[in-house]
């Protein structure tokens, strides 16, 4: 056991930080200033930081799912903009995806696209029927020659203006849900694709999708015929890894900003830091801020160790959901009154990030992946060996 | 970064839970004590042969001079098969308070008979009016200095297996000056000695504790452990590493609690089918299963920082915080799973609940250890 980064790790971190953080990235926030961000990425591929996972006859470092969680968190620590973790993180998930998915080939012609970052995908996996159960997939895929034939609806799409999307759909109505399912790789302005805004209460623009007759390539097909909701489960682990490594950060950043809140804000008569209900809410905070990311920790060393981290990625997100939403509620509660102010107005504390963070931790516990209820439906079947909830017939 | 255990480790861990399954007399104390002495003395000498009792003690005393990460292992296993014994008492204790804090003339004296499982040690410290150990201020039994002797008065309470212990590790108060945690001073008593009785305490997790008696009890200048007025700090710090240790058991038992509770909602029929299909207890079993990794984190990083002789009261306070709510949680699922046969008192199930209790208010519970975490980061 070793609870110390390498020297190796811990000088990439230095590399990593030092990096991200000679950007001005709170000026080209506020200021609009002119950044040249496509010569930034190409600065970032040349040093080798887009191809961690990826072993080296396709072009990548082949490091380890340690190295990608120190890269994730410190492009979180630099301020960088939303737009630009999710340039990485888009990166990071087709890397994953195509690693332990795609054919010999694919990953030949694919996994160099990926590390220069011309292949990034968003997902189209929801359907407006097809939430929670996400196995019940409508949207259909038909082979026409050299071409499968797309028809359906998506719900919920996020980041439509990414290059590609990882597309759900089902290529066998007559074999058992999980059975039919494929997974391709669409390009997102191919004819056939509108979509309408949606938005959420993190006032982030989802869409909804609408796929009338899209071709796709034989070739865009993800490995295997068929194989899509195994290669979906394959990959769920780093989806719900990378997800909660970010807003880790983001909470750790907000935490250190609330403690000096109450060390600095009286109410009362007194100090907010002498208050003991807001003395428990504040330990409360760091005993799960440092559960988190140990466990955060211990998953990337079980990815990097080759072990089985469905059911441990599982435990990530229902600690992590559970934890978000405890944070976010006492920083609320802690700030009282004030903590329903968002941005822009002259009391708003902290500059509005608790309300937003209430907001999110919502969309994290009550609807990401089925929220924790459902990551609690998958460690007790696949992680404990309970029996699965049986499909009906409604 | 790694959380895998060494070869040995793991060879230390699974011949521990082979022996421990194997062994009848484990069992057979479950539940309500079944001799006077309230544990089985033929178990602790078979486990002694296997070199536990001495497995964090240099070779010099006996021992096999292993970490203490190596000993949170072996506490894992002890927890998760409930063993009764005086292990937790006269190694963690009183053990590491002599090695700690003892002269070398002491710890050679002591130590090589505690690590053969031939003597039992045991920590007598909490006494009335305190809610928690490691409270200086509510160190009131007295010592007081007469000709070159040391005469002790008082009640110590929850002071485990003192019954059967050989010698008394005893914090009393011997200057009145100062700040609370000056002038107390620690003695090695010999629990023979004239003037101790020892009384057992009735308490929910029947795990033999005592109030112990000290009237007008005589103890030379030799026996003070640690320094004169100076023991808090020692006794600090193996408080410390016994809420680590602490924070283990408790690790095996939510583990043991867990496997046993998803078995029987797999095997369990009810309304024509198991129970373990009902979406609420399967709920139960992930939070059972999520809270508890957590916790085994959280108490191997505090264990590795203390391994390393990294002073860690935060990661100490943040693992016991943990471990006090998540295994009383368990244990709560576990009942609610089992119903009725978990109630039934020689069910485990109903010692888990007594017992996850009793660790979430010993050495702390959450509440307790959050407020020492929220003084070191506002005051």
């Amino acid at each position: 056991m070793e609870f110390e980064f390498t020297k190796e790790q811990q000088d990439f971190r230095q590399e990593v930080r030092n990096f991200f953080r000679k950007v001005p990235w709170i000026e080209i926030r506020r200021e609009n200033k002119p950044f040249d961000l496509l010569s930034f990425y190409k600065e970032v591929t040349a040093k080798g930081w887009t191809g961690l996972l990826a072993p080296k006859e396709y072009g990548g470092q082949r490091k380890d799912a340690i190295y990608e969680t120190i890269f994730a968190e410190e492009i979180s620590y630099s301020e960088a903009p939303p737009d630009v973790i999710l340039y990485f993180s888009m990166i990071e998930y087709c890397t994953n995806l195509v690693l332990r998915c795609a054919t010999e080939n694919q990953k030949k012609e694919y996994l160099p696209r990926v590390i220069r970052g011309e292949l990034r995908a968003t997902q189209m996996y929801t359907e407006p029927d097809s939430g929670s159960d996400l196995a019940s997939v409508k949207t259909n895929a038909v082979r026409k020659g050299d071409y499968y034939i797309i028809n359906g609806q998506k719900m919920f799409t996020s980041n439509i203006d990414s290059p590609y999307s990882i597309l759900m759909a089902r290529t066998d109505p007559y074999a058992p849900p999980e059975k039919g399912i494929s997974l391709f790789i669409l390009d997102n302005n191919a004819p056939g694709i509108s979509y309408t805004f949606l938005k959420n209460i993190c006032e982030i623009e989802t869409t909804q999708v609408f796929l009338e007759d899209v071709k796709i390539h034989k070739e865009n097909l993800i490995g295997e015929e068929n194989k899509g909701w195994d290669y979906f489960l394959r990959t769920k682990d780093c989806y719900w890894h990378k997800a909660r490594v970010w807003t880790y950060v983001n909470w750790q950043k907000m935490f250190d900003a609330i403690v000096q809140y109450v060390k600095n804000t009286r109410a009362n008569g007194r100090l907010l830091s002498k208050n003991p209900a807001v003395r428990q809410q504040i330990a409360e905070m760091i005993i799960d801020l440092k559960a988190l990311r140990l466990l955060i920790y211990r998953l990337s060393f079980m990815r990097s160790a080759g072990l089985d981290t469905l059911g441990f990625a599982a435990i990530l997100k229902i600690i992590g959901d559970d934890a978000f939403l405890r944070l976010a509620n006492n920083a609320m509660q802690i700030l009282g009154l004030f903590g329903q102010l968002g941005g822009g107005t002259s009391y708003t504390p902290l500059s509005g990030m608790m309300e937003a963070m209430y907001r999110a931790a919502a969309i994290y516990h009550y609807v990401d992946s089925g929220g924790a209820v459902k990551a609690k439906d998958f460690l007790a079947t696949y992680g404990l060996g309970l029996p699965e909830l049986s499909r009906g017939d409604a | 970064m790694d959380f895998s255990l060494s070869d040995e480790q793991e060879m230390l861990k699974r011949s521990a839970k082979d022996f421990l399954k194997k062994e009848p007399s484990v069992r057979l104390f479950q539940g309500t004590p079944q001799d006077e002495k309230g544990y089985s003395s033929q178990l602790w000498h078979k486990m002694a042969d296997l070199g536990w009792q001495g497995l964090v003690f240099p070779e010099d005393y006996g021992g096999q001079s292993g970490s203490f990460l190596d000993l949170v292992i072996l506490l894992e296993e002890i927890g998760y098969a409930l063993l009764t014994s005086p292990f937790f008492a006269s190694i963690i204790l009183g053990g590491l308070s002599v090695l700690e804090a003892g002269s070398e003339q002491q710890k050679r004296r002591y130590l090589p008979k505690v690590t053969k499982g031939e003597c039992i040690l045991t920590l007598a410290l909490a006494e009335s009016g305190t809610r928690y150990e490691g409270e200086p201020d509510n160190i009131k039994v007295k010592g007081i200095l007469r000709q070159g002797v040391f005469i002790l008065n008082g009640i110590k309470l929850f002071v485990p297996y003192a019954h059967v212990a050989d010698y008394l590790v005893c914090v009393t108060r011997t200057e009145d000056k100062g700040e609370a945690n000056d002038g107390i001073t620690a003695f090695i008593i010999d629990k023979a000695s004239p003037g101790i009785s020892c009384i057992p305490l009735k308490t929910i997790g029947q795990d033999n504790q005592c109030e112990v008696r000290l009237e007008n009890v005589m103890v030379s200048r030799q026996n003070v452990l640690g320094g004169l007025n100076n023991g808090w700090p020692f006794i600090e710090n193996v408080l410390q590493k016994a809420t680590i240790a602490l924070c283990a058991c408790m690790n095996g038992a939510m583990q043991r609690i867990l496997e046993i509770t998803v078995d029987y909602a797999k095997n369990r029929v009810q309304f024509g089918r198991t129970i373990g299909s009902s979406q609420v207890l399967q709920h139960h079993c992930a939070d059972i299963s999520a809270a508890l990794e957590a916790s085994r984190t959280l108490t191997f990083e505090a264990a590795w920082k203390i391994s390393r002789g990294i002073h860690c009261p935060m990661e100490v306070s943040v693992a016991k915080s943990w471990a006090s709510e998540s295994y009383r949680q368990a244990s709560w699922h576990g009942m609610q799973i089992h119903g009725g046969v978990g109630s039934a008192t020689d069910h485990e199930m109903s010692l888990f609940y007594r017992r996850a209790k009793a660790a979430e208010l010993t050495l702390g519970d959450a509440a307790l250890h959050q407020e020492k975490i929220a003084a070191r980061l506002l005051d």
